[in-house]
C-alpha cells in the first residue's frame, strides 16, 4: 500500500479520537489517550500515570475521574529511571482562540512544575512536557505556545532538566507509524481478537481451506464486532486501520497480495452493509468516510495490483505459469480459478469510478474515459493470451462473464465481443461433448469442489449438475448487444450446438439438452446482498424457448417476447446510487450469490416495455 | 525390401491423398521407434501433400520425441514452397516447441547449422518462456482454490494407480510369474527347498515420457484444432474419412 494512503487514513483515524477514553451507557468510547499509552509502551517506556486503568481480560477499561491531574494527562518513565515524559494531550485544534480556552496555557503551566518527590521518579534527571493535539494548529496557536514555553524554566529543583516538544497530528501519526502499527494499535475490546486474525493472516495462505474455513470466518466476526451499532466515524476509521496493520504484517510471499485484497473486500461489504443502515439524515460524514475508504483504499489497491500483475494478465499462458499439480485435469480448473477471480476484480476496477461520476466534470469523465480504456486493453490481451479466461467452470462464473461484457460494451468494442462470444461457444461446446477432456462442463450448482473431483478422478461425482444453466441464457441474452445478423447466427449456434448438443448432421451428440433458466430476485435483493447470499425468489424455467405451433417464431424474437414477459409480469429495478452498484457485485461474486439479470437487460433491452437494442457505446 | 525403399514408401503414404494409406503410415510411424521419413519424397511433394500431411499429423498427433523427428523431417519441403504454406509449418513447430519443451525445442536447440526456419522456431519458443518467467513470481499466479491441494493430491493417486494397473496388464512377469508385494527390506532373499539365497537388490524399470503442456493449458483450444484440421483434410482430400 502507498506510503501515503496508509497515513491519510492512520491521520483521519487518530483525528477522529477524543482525548479521554470514556464509557458511556456501556458502551467504549476509545480515546486519543490509549493511543499515546500505546506508543509509550512501544517506544518501551514504562507507563506511570494513565487516565484509566487498566483491564487484564479484553474489557472496557475503567476511567478515573474527578482526579486532580495537575495537567499531566499521562505519564512515563524510562527504564533507568532517569527520564520522565509528561503527555498533556488535547484533542482541540491548537489556535489562537482555543490557547486559553481549552486550558492549553494552564495546563502546560501546571505539567511544567511535576513533583519528582513522588515515589517512583527519584532518580529523574530529565523531564519532557509533550504537548500532543490529534488535530491541526495556526501560526497563532504556534506562537503562543513557543511564547509560553520560552517563559518556562529549563530546570526543576535541583538541576533536573526540563525540556518541551509540541506533537501535533503529523508528528503523532509518524510516531504511531515507526512503533505502534500492531494491534494494540486498536481499542482494547478490538485488540486481543485483532491480534489473533494477524498471526492467522502470518500463517495462513490465501486459498487454502485454512485461510476460508478460520481466518475468514474470525475476520467476519471481527468487523462485525468493530462495526456493531451505533456506527459512527470512528468505528468506521478503525477498519482501514485495521486492514493497515494487516498489511503490515503481510510477508514476502506473493500470494499475501491477493490475499490481503481478499480481506480488503470483505472489509468493504461490512461497511457498505453499515452504510446501509445508517440513518437517513445525519450520516453525510459516515457516508463520505465508507465512500473514501472504497475509493482510495479498495480501489486505488486493486489499480496498483493490476499494474503490478498486468504482466501475467497479458502474456501468452500467463495464468497457467508454475504448474502444481501432477499437470493435467486440476491445473486447467486451477489456471481458471485464477483467470476468473481476476476478471471480476478488473470488471470492479473498471466499473468502481463510474459509481461517482459527475456529470459536466469533464476532468472527472475523462479519467473515467481512461480507466475503462485501459481496462478494456488489458481484458483484450489476457482473453487473446489465456485459454483459462475463457474456461467458466461453475455457474456463478456468470458474473465474471457479465462484467467481461460490460468492459467491452463500454468501449464500443463489438468486434471483441463477437470474437470473444463466437470463441465461448466454440469451447464449451468442445467440454459439452468431449467427454475425454479432463475439465467437465459447468457445474451448475457452482460447486468448485465436484469439478475439481471430476478433473482430478475423470469421473463424475454423484451430485455433479450441469443439466440446467443460468450463465447460458445470460449469454443468449448478451447476444442481444450484437448487430442483428451476428445476434441470430450466435444465438442459434449457441442453442443448436451448446444447448441441445445437436451436431452438424443433425444427430444428438450428448443425450440431454441443458435446462435453460432465469431468475427472479426478491424484492429485498437490495438490501440483503450485502450481509450473504440471497438465492429465494421465482425461477423461471424457459421450456429452451420451444414452441410447438408450426408458425414458430424465430429463436430471437421467441427469447425478447420471454424476456419482456418476465419484467412485466415480475419488475424487478435496479436501485438508486446511494451504495455503488460495483459493491453489489463485489457482493455478488464474495456471497457467492447470483447476479439478477436486470443488470444486462436494463443495458440491452433498456427500459421494461421499450424494444430498443444498444447502440454499443 | 529395403530399408530406404520402406521408407520411401511410408513418406509418400504419409502424404497421399487416400486416407488409409496415411493410416497406415501414421500406424506404422507411431509403432517404430523413430520416425524418420524419406527427404527425396518430401522434396518432391506438391504443396496440397505438404498440407495434408501437417493437418494429419495436427488431427492426429504422434507422442514424444517422435513429434520433433517428425516435423523436422516436414521441414525441407516446407521451406522450399515458401509463402503461406512455410508459415503454416512454422507455426506448428513453434506451437510443439512450445508443447513439448524437452522432446522438441531441446532437441533442435542441439542440431548443429539449424535452417532459417529452425533458428525462427527457436527464437519465437524460448521469447516465450522467457516471458513466462518473468511472470512466474507473480502475485497473480501465487494462489489456487481451495481444496485445490487435496484435489491434485488424488489425481496424482488417481494416475498412478492407472499407470500401475496398465503396467501390470501389458506386463508378461505381471501376469504369469509369481508376484511378491515386499513390505520391508531395501533387498531381498529367497527361500527356496530349505535354502537361503543370497540378498539382492532390487532394480527399477521406468519410463519417462514428456506430457505435452498445451492438453493442459489449452486442451479446449487443442481439441478445437485437431477437429479443424480434420475438416480441412476433407475439403482438401475431396472426402470423408
Amino acid at each position: 500500500m502507498a506510503a501515503s494512503n496508509l497515513n491519510q487514513f492512520l491521520t483521519e483515524y487518530i483525528e477522529s479520537l477524543l482525548e479521554r477514553t470514556t464509557v458511556e451507557k456501556g458502551i467504549l468510547k476509545t480515546g486519543f489517550d490509549w493511543v499515546i499509552y500505546q506508543l509509550g509502551v512501544g517506544k518501551n517506556w514504562k507507563p506511570f500515570r494513565l487516565p484509566f486503568f487498566r483491564q487484564p481480560s479484553a474489557g472496557v477499561p475503567d476511567t478515573k475521574r474527578g482526579e486532580a491531574e495537575f495537567g499531566e494527562d499521562i505519564s512515563f518513565g524510562s527504564e533507568s529511571g532517569k527520564e520522565y515524559w509528561i503527555f498533556v494531550l488535547k484533542d482541540e485544534r491548537l489556535i489562537y482562540g482555543n490557547w486559553t480556552s481549552h486550558k492549553f496555557d494552564s495546563d502546560l503551566r501546571r505539567a511544567a512544575a511535576p513533583r519528582l518527590s513522588q515515589e517512583g521518579l527519584e532518580k529523574v534527571e530529565s523531564v519532557r512536557i509533550i504537548l500532543a493535539y490529534n488535530k491541526d494548529e495556526d501560526q497563532g496557536g504556534i506562537e503562543s505556545y513557543d511564547r509560553l514555553i520560552g517563559s518556562l524554566p529549563t530546570s526543576i529543583g535541583d538541576g533536573v532538566k526540563l525540556s518541551f516538544e509540541r506533537w501535533n497530528l503529523t508528528r503523532i501519526v509518524e510516531e504511531i507509524e515507526a512503533h505502534v502499527l500492531t494491534p494494540d494499535l486498536l481499542p482494547q475490546h478490538l485488540s486481543g481478537q485483532f491480534r489473533y486474525i494477524c498471526s492467522q493472516f502470518e500463517d495462513f495462505g490465501f486459498g487454502t481451506r485454512e485461510w476460508e474455513n478460520q481466518l475468514v470466518p474470525n475476520w467476519r466476526d471481527f468487523l462485525e464486532l468493530a462495526l456493531k451499532e451505533p456506527v459512527n466515524g470512528r468505528k468506521l476509521r478503525v477498519i482501514p486501520v485495521c486492514l493497515m496493520i494487516l498489511n503490515h504484517y503481510r510477508k514476502d510471499r506473493a500470494g499475501s497480495y491477493p490475499g490481503w485484497i481478499d480481506l480488503i473486500e470483505w472489509a468493504m461489504l461490512a461497511l457498505w452493509s453499515a452504510h446501509q443502515r445508517l440513518p437517513r439524515a445525519g450520516s453525510k460524514n459516515a457516508k463520505e468516510i465508507i465512500r473514501g475508504v472504497w475509493l482510495g483504499l479498495y480501489i486505488g489497491e486493486l489499480e496498483r495490483y493490476f499494474v503490478e500483475v498486468e504482466g501475467t494478465l497479458t502474456t501468452q499462458h500467463g495464468f497457467s505459469v508454475g504448474r502444481q499439480g501432477l499437470g493435467v485435469g486440476v491445473d486447467a480448473v486451477n489456471h481458471a480459478y485464477r483467470a476468473y477471480w481476476h476478471l471480476g476484480r478488473l470488471g470492479i476496477l473498471s466499473r468502481a469510478p463510474q459509481d461517482f461520476e459527475s456529470p459536466g466534470n469533464p476532468e472527472y469523465e475523462g479519467f473515467i474515459e481512461e480507466v475503462i480504456t485501459r481496462s478494456a486493453g488489458w481484458l483484450v490481451r489476457c482473453l487473446r493470451a489465456n485459454p483459462a479466461a475463457l474456461r467458466p467452470l461453475v455457474d456463478l462464473n456468470h458474473i465474471e462473464l457479465f462484467l467481461t461484457w460490460v468492459i467491452l460494451w463500454q468501449t464500443g468494442k463489438q468486434k471483441d465481443i463477437y470474437e470473444w462470444l463466437c470463441e465461448l461457444e466454440s469451447r464449451l461446446l468442445v467440454r459439452r461433448v468431449h467427454k475425454e477432456l479432463s475439465v467437465p462442463f459447468i457445474e451448475a450448482n457452482s460447486r468448485l469442489d465436484l469439478v475439481a473431483e471430476y478433473a482430478a478422478t475423470g469421473d463424475r461425482p454423484y451430485d455433479y449438475a450441469n443439466s440446467s444453466s443460468y450463465l447460458l441464457l445470460m449469454l443468449l441474452e448478451l447476444c442481444f448487444s450484437l448487430c442483428e445478423s451476428e445476434r441470430d447466427e450466435l444465438v442459434e449456434r449457441y442453442m443448436r450446438r451448446v444447448v441441445k448438443a445437436i451436431g452438424e448432421d443433425g444427430q444428438s451428440l450428448v443425450k440431454k439438452e441443458i435446462d435453460l433458466q432465469s431468475w427472479v430476485p426478491p424484492e429485498d435483493w437490495w438490501d440483503r446482498i450485502l450481509k450473504g447470499p440471497v438465492l429465494d425468489g421465482i425461477a423461471v424455467t424457459t421450456n429452451n424457448f420451444d414452441q410447438v405451433t408450426e408458425k414458430a417464431k424465430p429463436l430471437c424474437e421467441r427469447i425478447r417476447d420471454s424476456v419482456e414477459e418476465v419484467r412485466e409480469k415480475h419488475p424487478w429495478k435496479m436501485r438508486g446510487r446511494d451504495v455503488p452498484l460495483a459493491a453489489y457485485i463485489l457482493a455478488c461474486i464474495k456471497h457467492r450469490s447470483p447476479l439478477p439479470p436486470e443488470f444486462w437487460r436494463g443495458i440491452i433491452f433498456g427500459e421494461p416495455g421499450e424494444r430498443s437494442r444498444p447502440d454499443g457505446g | 525390401m529395403a530399408k530406404k525403399q520402406v521408407r520411401e514408401l511410408l513418406t509418400r503414404w504419409a502424404l497421399s491423398t487416400d486416407t488409409n494409406r496415411r493410416e497406415i503410415a501414421r500406424a506404422v510411424l507411431r509403432s517404430a521407434e523413430s520416425v524418420n521419413v524419406a527427404q527425396s519424397e518430401i522434396c518432391e511433394a506438391n504443396d496440397a501433400q505438404l498440407e495434408i500431411a501437417l493437418l494429419e499429423f495436427i488431427h492426429k498427433p504422434l507422442l514424444g520425441e517422435k513429434t520433433g523427428e517428425f516435423l523436422l523431417g516436414l521441414a525441407p519441403g516446407f521451406e522450399n514452397a515458401g509463402g503461406e504454406l512455410r508459415e503454416k509449418l512454422k507455426r506448428e513447430m513453434t506451437l510443439q516447441a512450445i508443447n513439448h519443451p524437452a522432446c522438441c525445442l531441446d532437441k533442435w536447440k542441439k542440431i548443429a547449422e539449424p535452417s532459417v526456419l529452425l533458428r525462427e522456431v527457436i527464437r519465437d519458443a524460448e521469447a516465450y518462456f522467457e516471458r513466462l518467467r518473468a511472470v512466474a513470481d507473480s502475485a497473480a499466479v501465487a494462489f489456487s482454490f481451495p481444496g485445490f491441494k487435496e484435489a491434485a493430491e488424488k489425481e496424482r493417486e488417481e494416475f498412478l494407480a492407472e499407470v500401475d494397473r496398465g503396467a501390470r496388464e501389458k506386463s508378461i512377469f505381471a501376469r504369469l510369474a509369481k508376484n511378491v508385494q515386499i513390505i520391508y527390506g531395501s533387498k531381498w532373499a529367497v527361500m527356496m527347498q530349505g535354502k537361503l539365497g543370497a540378498p539382492t537388490g532390487f532394480h527399477e524399470l521406468s519410463r519417462e515420457m514428456e506430457f505435452p503442456r498445451l492438453e493442459v493449458i489449452d486442451a479446449e483450444g487443442m481439441v478445437i484444432r485437431r477437429i479443424e484440421a480434420r475438416n480441412r483434410v476433407r475439403e482438401l482430400t475431396g472426402g470423408g474419412e
